[in-house]
């Protein structure tokens, strides 16, 4: 945590209230002439002083930390953000405010959010936030500022605190639709083969005698005149090995959702099949496109958080055509939004 | 920042929400921490805030009671009224059944608790009279000899009523002001005396105040029935109970208050401080009206009147009641010549001065009878004594203390100092020359505006005759129609003493008497003049009277005396022998003493105690209604039980009642402010409501179903207890559109809101 300057400030009207009370008692111990309500007149000058000096004296010892209890849940899951307010001073306040937003991540709207907590004498204060979304994303919590005051509420102590904890949340199971990757492979390999003519991602490795199910384009004709028996090419290309899938996360919220679930659903499809997948999306601030590759269906669930903490939604921008900018050699990818493919 | 959601606190589901991301707050309650420990903090607080309150009172005044019943009693007190608010039920019963037990407490201990309260304001005015130097205060009549008693079982009553009103002031809204106003007064009261509370007390109170002032600044006091450590409230997530911090607050603020008062206490003793510092000229601008007011009340601050004691050199109307201290006036060493009463003559008036209320001092002292006395004496003429009297000042007035008959009317005493005054004694057969008769055309004169009243007088007493027999005539009249009374009441304001005295009030103390007794005798043509003085019975000289046998006989009296056997005899003369009597001029007897006071009787007036005067705001004056029965007594305290009774069950009747109608109100009132909301709510708000409304009526027999934080939790639980019956398609149908009308920007379509209503419908129904 980054300890920043910090100010104090008077609550001018709860002051002056205190020092109107302190003039009725000095204005009545001058007239009964009571030790009694000398010492009350004492004890009114002493005890704020007491309380603003131990109010003064914790600060230094107050220390904010916020983390997530969960990497991930699903969409409209629960999940828990604890803040730890840590105290190791010997005072304590009865209030204490805690100003931060919360954003889902993607969607960059952030919202404030406060928080009142107690502090206590050498203890930590826990809170746990139990949060969930109606949209993935990621939830995230930035908490900015930390305010509190004496025991006699005269003063307000503040202090600028940089923590924040997040959650990703990652679409429902039942979100995503079984999709048909056999086709998607096999219009992309044709399109990719047709187009990589000449500079061919799919390289021949081996031949191999024809087994039934081969495609007829794979038959090495001459080969198979010279040993009479039919054989086939033996293929390795990113066509047959990895699934590129570019997502758009430049419609609205609701396409984006639809876009993120059908994302999910379809690299689970694809690793399903073992067929490895490569995430792309446009990143503003970077002007380029980042990307993630998963190769199996473990590391998605424990990657696929990470993906979404990553994402953010972009400004109206055509993606095919950034990709064929910035991509070129990638003439063979699957585009989702929240419309269509 | 990309497309802005708007955060909706949604009254639709009741939970806050920023940008599709909504608080779970059902969640928020497995965060628990007992209320019990704030519910024993604001208790504390309480407790402090009485017993501070009250004990600084009594210790202030010295009251006699047992402080630590009181302080249990306290204590007890507020803490049961406190877990009251633990539940709704415990609430609502619980006061019903602490207006039941203080109910009849009240009427068991009634004349504890009168006597009590009683006695307390007794301290306080003995306190005002040593004070202020006066005995004209109010004294109240106790029914209970055991004053530590009475007092312990009245403040305790008083702490238990104190308590619940502190109660409902500290627990809901930690308004404390009111609490510490109320204690400022009630302290100084006493500390204006001087009278300063204990330092425990002192500290009740402060640490009491503190608290609850540290509480009400950091704004976490409100009262919940549930354990939830957090709350979702006015756009916040906020903490509700924080028992540890609260009560490491406490020990600091008590350790703090203890170690400041103990600094204190040995640097400022409370014993020495006055005379270090003695009153300052503010307060003493200010003691004319606050002894007005320690002895009248508020009302002394409009009816202002001049101090007046026992003795009031003529000024009439300014005391309420005679309070006596029986502290000794004057010590008088005389011999007795009579079985009369012996006067001390010290004011004579001679105008009455209407409207102003007092008698203007006599300008010419002349008195005819001591030099007629004297005369006879010394020309040795029967039936004339002469006498010494030594008076002794010993806390009056210095004046002039005349005996009858004496030519001394120059010989003041002053305090601390013994005047001998010679006195003659004229018998019963004396008479005057001619020529020594005395100008009498001072005293008779009546002021206009006390005409009529001392006509009406003249004419119910039947005066006539000679002056003997008007003498008797008043006396009787007195005696029969109009009471002697110690606490006969202000003259209000404005109003004349005399005509007040015998029109409205029909009751009064010598003063009374003698001045409307001097204005009927001048009305008759009877010369008279109203006298002040001191007056010493044979009783008071039996009873308290010490024979002097170191003294001669004869050195204090010699002469004709109608007792057989006599002495000297030293007698202490208080207050209680203050007297006012008429002198009246009767042809050839000169000025006689004409003493129209009837007696006081023992009884003499039914002591009105606090509960008659509570009862009487319902109509009834506490006083027994007299039947008429032989044995009226008995009925009497049989009608009064009877009457009571039926004040309790009205009274209860009334409690249930007001139970019932606040119980119905609130169920009208919840759902007709539903019903306005939901008349303002576009059709997204709408749904949510019906749906919200369904599911509350649900969760009603169904407690699991609380645990289902969102929709879908919901749906899947009536999915599975069997109560809807769904597909999966209508499922995902009535999912995805209670969320759109939850969080999301589009309006339901008519076709589908059709379809939610006709599934709940449908669902109720089955």
């Amino acid at each position: 945590m980054d300890k920043k300057q910090k100010k104090w400030s008077v609550r001018p009207l709860a002051l002056v209230k205190y020092l109107l009370l302190c003039l009725l008692l000095v204005i009545g111990y001058l007239f009964f002439q009571s030790p009694v309500l000398l010492s009350v007149v004492l004890l009114a000058i002493i005890f704020p002083i007491a309380s603003m000096a131990g109010s003064y004296r914790m600060e230094p010892h107050l220390e904010l930390q916020a983390a997530a209890l969960q990497t991930q849940v699903h969409k409209g899951e629960q999940g828990n953000i604890g803040i730890y307010l840590h105290n190791s001073f010997a005072w304590m306040s009865l209030h204490c405010r805690i100003n931060g937003t919360i954003e889902n991540g993607i969607y960059g709207a952030e919202e404030d959010l406060h928080l009142e907590m107690p502090i206590s004498a050498k203890t930590t204060e826990e809170l746990v936030l139990p949060v969930a979304s109606s949209y993935c994303g990621t939830i995230q919590i930035r908490l900015t500022q930390m305010e509190y005051r004496d025991l006699m509420g005269l003063f307000t102590i503040r202090r600028h605190v940089d923590c924040q904890a997040g959650f990703a949340v990652l679409p429902r199971e039942e979100q995503g639709e079984k999709v048909d990757t056999q086709g998607m492979q096999e219009g992309l390999n044709e399109l990719e083969e047709s187009r990589a003519k000449g500079f061919d991602h799919a390289d021949v490795t081996d031949m191999r005698e024809y087994r039934p199910g081969d495609r007829i384009k794979d038959i090495h004709w001459k080969l198979s005149a010279k040993k009479r028996e039919w054989m086939v090419k033996e293929r390795e290309g990113t066509a047959q090995s990895q699934m590129v899938i570019v997502a758009d996360l430049s419609k609205e919220r609701e396409e984006i959702e639809v876009c993120i679930a059908r994302l999910y659903s379809v690299i689970v499809s694809f690793l399903d099949e073992r067929i490895p997948v490569r995430v792309l999306w446009w990143n503003v601030e970077r002007s380029d496109f980042e990307e993630q590759f998963f190769t199996d269906k473990q590391q998605m669930e424990r990657e696929f958080a990470g993906v979404l903490f990553r994402m953010k939604r972009t400004p109206d921008s055509n993606v095919i055509e950034q990709m064929q900018r910035m991509r070129p050699h990638l003439s063979g990818y699957l585009v989702l939004d929240g419309e269509g493919d | 920042m990309l497309d802005r959601g708007k955060r909706r606190t949604s009254k639709r589901k009741k939970q806050p929400e920023w940008d599709g991301i909504y608080l779970v707050e059902s969640a928020l309650g497995e965060q628990r921490e007992s209320r019990w420990w704030t519910l024993l903090c604001k208790g504390v607080i309480v407790y402090l805030l009485v017993a501070g309150a009250v004990g600084a009172v009594l210790s202030a005044l010295q009251s006699s009671y047992h402080p630590i019943i009181v302080q249990a009693v306290t204590a007890v007190t507020a803490l049961f009224l406190v877990s009251l608010y633990y539940r709704k039920a415990w609430e609502n019963l619980g006061y019903l059944l602490f207006f039941v037990i203080m109910a009849g407490v009240g009427f068991a201990g009634q004349n504890y608790i009168s006597s009590g309260f009683y006695r307390v304001l007794n301290d306080l005015m003995e306190d005002s009279a040593a004070f202020f130097d006066s005995n004209a205060m109010r004294s109240y009549g106790e029914t209970v000899g055991n004053a530590s008693l009475s007092v312990t079982i009245a403040m305790s009553y008083i702490s238990a009523v104190a308590c619940l009103l502190v109660n409902i002031l500290i627990s809901r809204k930690m308004r404390y002001s009111l609490v510490i106003v109320a204690s400022a007064i009630g302290i100084g009261i006493p500390l204006y005396l001087q009278e300063e509370p204990s330092w425990i007390s002192v500290f009740q109170l402060l640490c009491g105040f503190l608290l609850a002032r540290m509480l009400e600044k950091a704004g976490h006091y409100d009262l919940h029935t549930s354990n939830d450590r957090y709350e979702w409230k006015k756009g916040r997530l906020r903490y509700v109970y924080a028992g540890r911090t609260v009560m490491q607050a406490g020990i600091c603020t008590l350790a703090l208050t203890a170690c400041v008062l103990a600094v204190c206490a040995v640097i400022f003793p409370q014993d020495k401080f006055h005379d270090k510092h003695p009153d300052n000229a503010w307060k003493k601008s200010t003691m004319g009206t606050m002894e007005n007011f320690y002895i009248f009340g508020f009302a002394g601050l409009f009816n202002y009147y001049d101090n007046t004691g026992g003795l009031t050199s003529g000024r009439l109307g300014g005391i309420s009641s005679i309070r006596l201290d029986y502290e000794t006036d004057l010590r008088l060493t005389f011999a007795p010549y009579d079985e009369n009463r012996f006067y001390l003559r010290r004011f004579v008036g001679q105008s009455y001065l209407a409207g102003q209320n007092r008698w203007a001092s006599a300008q010419i002292q002349h008195y005819i009878n001591a030099y007629e006395a004297k005369l006879a004496f010394y020309s040795s003429k029967p039936y004339v004594g002469f006498g010494v009297a030594e008076v002794e000042n010993v806390a009056a007035d210095s004046g002039v203390y005349l005996p009858y008959y004496s030519t001394d009317y120059d010989a003041a005493v002053y305090p601390g100092r013994m005047q001998k005054y010679t006195y003659y004694t004229s018998g019963d057969n004396f008479a005057s020359t001619p020529v020594m008769q005395e100008y009498t055309g001072d005293w008779l004169e009546i002021p206009s505006a006390n005409e009529k009243a001392i006509a009406e007088l003249v004419k119910d007493a039947g005066l006539s005759g000679s002056p003997e027999q008007i003498t008797q005539q008043l006396e009787t009249y007195f005696q029969k129609e109009i009471p002697y009374s110690y606490q006969p009441g202000i003259t209000p304001y404005g109003q004349d003493f005399v005509n007040y005295f015998l029109q409205k009030n029909r009751k009064g103390y010598c003063a009374h008497f003698a001045s409307a007794a001097t204005l009927a005798f001048r009305y008759m043509g009877i010369p008279a003049r109203y006298v002040e003085g001191y007056a010493v019975d044979p009783d008071d000289l039996a009873e308290e009277g010490e024979v002097r046998t170191d003294k001669k006989v004869k050195d204090y009296y010699q002469g004709y005396t109608k007792l057989k056997q006599t002495g000297v005899v030293t007698v202490d003369v208080t207050d209680a022998n203050a007297h006012a009597w008429v002198e009246i001029y009767v042809k050839g007897k000169g000025w006689q003493v004409a003493d129209v006071t009837p007696a006081s009787l023992a009884d003499d007036e039914p002591g009105q105690n606090i509960w008659s005067m509570f009862m009487g705001l319902f109509g009834r004056n506490g006083r027994n209604n007299d039947t008429g029965n032989t044995d009226g007594t008995t009925t009497n305290v049989v009608k009064q039980l009877q009457d009571s009774g039926k004040v309790a069950t009205g009274a209860f009747l009334a409690i249930v009642l007001l139970f019932v109608i606040v119980l119905c109100g609130r169920i009208i009132v919840r759902y007709i402010l539903w019903r306005i909301h939901y008349r303002n709510a576009g059709e997204n708000d709408r749904l949510i409501m019906e749906y919200q409304r369904y599911i509350q009526r649900i969760q009603k027999k169904e407690k699991g179903l609380k645990k289902a934080v969102n929709y879908e939790e919901q749906i899947a639980y009536l999915r599975k207890q069997g109560i809807w019956t769904l597909d999966r398609r209508e499922r995902d149908r009535l999912l995805r559109l209670l969320e759109q009308a939850g969080f999301g920007q589009r309006e339901i379509t008519k076709e589908d809101a059709a379809w939610m209503r006709r599934f709940w419908k449908r669902s109720h129904r089955s």
